[in-house]
């Protein structure tokens, strides 16, 4: 990722999409509630809801 | 995970109700259960795994459960149950964990059906809640995921390498928390994994409605800025025509005002015309005149001296009898020849020859009279063209002359005129300056309009492509989102990636490190444990300084997979992964208990020793189901650490009781 794109970047967001991420993958390699294609979706879910955010 | 008790009701050689408990003292956390062999030790260890797993790996019979005895028992129509049920502490929450099947004789046979399962949990307040049958395999997964389980319920007789086994990479990256960063990394995945986050995001981008975007958007910058260039040179254009427009108005009242000017400098114009042609008529005349006067200038000159030479002859008086220009010499060459002209012979003494020589007295030399006669006679004729000739050149001086004064009148006329002009000669210049000016205005007022019509396209076109641009631009506005969100998925998983890089490397060097320092504890011996990339580990013995695999006997493989299972419980209590801006997020912080059967086969009393030893301070619980011969060995190391102790009693092969020691 280049530099200009970085910048574009909200840390914040970024550590709170990692947080979230990290939760839903540990939670759900302990439950197997959800196949890939939920994870997947789950995870746009949370990149897309995170990076709409305005604070 | 801890495990509080384990009941089972009529499962295999367990007639009746059996309850366990198993100690969950911090300090005393071993549950120790004593049994020789076929006294039910394995028994107890697949009673956990048909509970939690509907599995029961057993010898005989695995499908039936059912006690024996109590099969026996039953009549035509009957039913029993045979139940497991654990009880457990996770994540600080109290689950019971039930599965039950129904045996029931029926036509000379006992069958059992489907087993029920069930699962449920007590709340802050006390009260048991049931799971919902949609979620008991997610608990279970949660509570001990089945490919993890047969590490912490081991069979140590039946599992030779616990560190060989294939799905060993698997189940530390689960326990040590790398595979939630691997499925993370994968989930994430790329643009070309189109089922991927970054793929799937990619995918739905609109790249065709971009592209088409972009262009309408050149074209409009292209339209823009040719209507710049069209604007300077309509407005180059313009400034033109009014310089010219102002110059024509100048030049109209120069003109104007000059009419009169003009005229005369129109009519001196005509005159200047005349007058080249009157001096070119001129150069005519006197090259005619030269021409007569080199022709006849002997005759008009000679014309005194000639006129005396015929005065005087004319009164000179001359004998001319004789015949015009004949001559002495053609009058012999007669008499020579012998005959005459007229044909008759000529012979001295006749007649003829008689007259000839007569006529030699007329001729000269002996007589000039003809010659002057016929020298008269030439005068006259050279007189008469010399007469012409003056005549000629008479007229043509006296035309030169005529044309001189038509020449000199005009120049005359011309110097009045000028005087009149003089200061406003460059009419004619302002009038050809006029006739310019016009020419270039029309050419300019056509160029303006076809510069205005380009200008008109230019706009039309902007129009248009705004239009397209217009309707594209919410698609643009998403795809923007989209790419926002690709960088975020890239720049986690790169993120991902690096640290499970680390980490992995990290994590194996810890856990070399661990195993290493349990293996030391455990074997006496001096061995060194080696674990790959694979989380293979290799014993290596250190020989003249050299570490080589000397191969690893059964006592050497069970202390190194005591010591392998150790390593991977102790570190999987460690908290590996933390983020810094959400406070922290714990990975595989659960501990995890050690239920054992036969934990010291194959062990001889110092392994045994050591293992008792370090495996209770590794683990937060330890449940072992041990031979009374091996017993003898560890309980010296390792009673203190006994908070429950049971004996397994076997009456028959089909009935054992547990009895509480």
């Amino acid at each position: 990722m280049s530099d200009s794109q970085s910048t574009e970047l909200n840390e914040k967001k970024l550590n709170h999409m990692k947080y979230e991420i990290l939760k839903a993958e540990e939670e759900n390699l302990k439950t197997r509630e959800r196949t890939n294609d939920a994870m997947v979706d789950l995870i746009r879910r949370i990149i897309s809801d995170e990076a709409k955010k305005t604070f | 995970m801890l495990l509080k008790s384990l009941k089972m009701k009529n499962f295999r050689q367990f007639k009746g109700e059996t309850c366990i408990d198993f100690s969950c003292d911090s300090r005393k956390n071993v549950t120790i259960i004593l049994g020789n062999n076929t006294f039910g030790k394995t028994t107890l260890l697949q009673a956990f795994s048909w509970c939690f797993y509907k599995i029961a790996m057993l010898d005989k019979d695995p499908d039936f459960l059912l006690n024996h005895e109590v099969k026996e028992d039953m009549v035509n129509g009957d039913s029993v149950e045979v139940e497991v049920e654990i009880t457990l502490l996770h994540s600080q929450t109290e689950y019971v964990i039930t599965r039950t099947q129904i045996y029931t004789y029926k036509n000379g046979t006992v069958k059992g059906n489907e087993p029920s399962f069930k699962i449920s949990y007590k709340q802050p307040d006390g009260q048991m809640e049931a799971v919902r049958p949609a979620q008991l395999d997610n608990v279970i997964n949660n509570i001990m995921p089945k490919d993890l389980s047969s590490y912490f319920f081991f069979d140590t007789e039946r599992v030779g390498s616990v560190s060989s086994r294939k799905d060993v990479t698997d189940a530390v990256k689960d326990l040590l928390g790398l595979s939630v960063l691997d499925n993370a990394i994968k989930h994430l995945g790329n643009k070309s994994t189109k089922t991927s986050v970054i793929g799937k995001f990619f995918s739905s981008m609109d790249l065709d409605g971009d592209a088409h975007a972009q262009e309408a958007l050149t074209r409009i910058q292209d339209a823009n800025n040719k209507r710049e260039i069209v604007a300077t040179q309509i407005e180059t254009c313009l400034s033109e025509i009014n310089h010219y427009d102002g110059r024509k108005e100048q030049l109209d009242t120069i003109l104007r005002d000059n009419q009169t000017t003009a005229a005369l400098q129109k009519k001196k114009e005509a005159i200047e015309r005349q007058i080249s042609v009157e001096m070119s008529a001129q150069e005519n005349i006197v090259t005619s005149f030269l021409k007569d006067f080199n022709y006849g200038a002997i005759h008009f000159y000679s014309q005194p001296l000639l006129k005396r030479a015929s005065d005087f002859l004319r009164e000179v008086k001359l004998d001319d009898k004789g015949i015009k220009d004949l001559t002495a010499v053609t009058i012999i060459d007669i008499i020579k020849r012998g005959k005459c002209i007229c044909g008759n012979d000529i012979v001295e003494g006749n007649a003829a020859h008689e007259y000839l020589m007569n006529e030699l007295s007329y001729v000269p030399p002996a007589s000039i009279g003809n010659a002057v006669r016929n020298y008269r006679e030439r005068l006259v004729s050279f007189g008469s063209a010399s007469d012409h000739i003056f005549t000629s050149m008479k007229s043509r001086y006296e035309e030169l002359y005529r044309s001189k004064c038509r020449i000199q009148d005009w120049n005359d006329e011309i110097e009045e005129i000028s005087s009149k002009i003089k200061g406003k000669e460059n009419m004619r210049q302002y009038e050809l300056e006029l006739s310019d000016v016009k020419s270039r205005l029309r050419d300019l007022q056509t160029k303006k309009e076809r510069l205005i019509r380009e200008d008109e396209a230019l706009k039309h076109d902007i129009d248009k492509y705004q239009k397209i641009y217009d309707s594209l631009v919410a698609v643009s506005g998403k795809n923007k989102a989209t790419m926002l969100y690709i960088m975020y998925a890239e720049n986690i998983r790169d993120w991902l990636s690096a640290t499970y890089k680390d980490k992995e490397d990290l994590i194996r060097s810890k856990l070399e490190e661990k195993v290493n320092a349990i293996f030391e504890r455990m074997y006496h011996g001096h061995r060194r444990v080696v674990i790959d990339k694979k989380y293979q580990v290799t014993l290596l013995t250190t020989i003249a300084d050299k570490e080589i695999d000397t191969g690893e006997s059964e006592g050497s493989k069970r202390v190194k997979n005591f010591a392998f299972i150790a390593g991977l419980v102790a570190l999987a209590k460690e908290r590996i992964f933390s983020l810094s801006e959400e406070g922290s997020i714990s990975l595989t912080s659960e501990p995890y208990p050690l239920v054992m059967d036969a934990p010291f086969s194959n062990a001889d009393e110092i392994h045994t020793g050591n293992i008792s030893r370090v495996l209770p301070e590794v683990a937060e619980q330890v449940i072992m189901f041990v031979m009374q011969k091996d017993w003898r060995y560890a309980e010296p190391l390792m009673n203190d650490r006994v908070g429950r102790r049971y004996i397994l009693d076997k009456h028959s092969e089909t009935l054992t009781m547990l009895k509480g020691a």
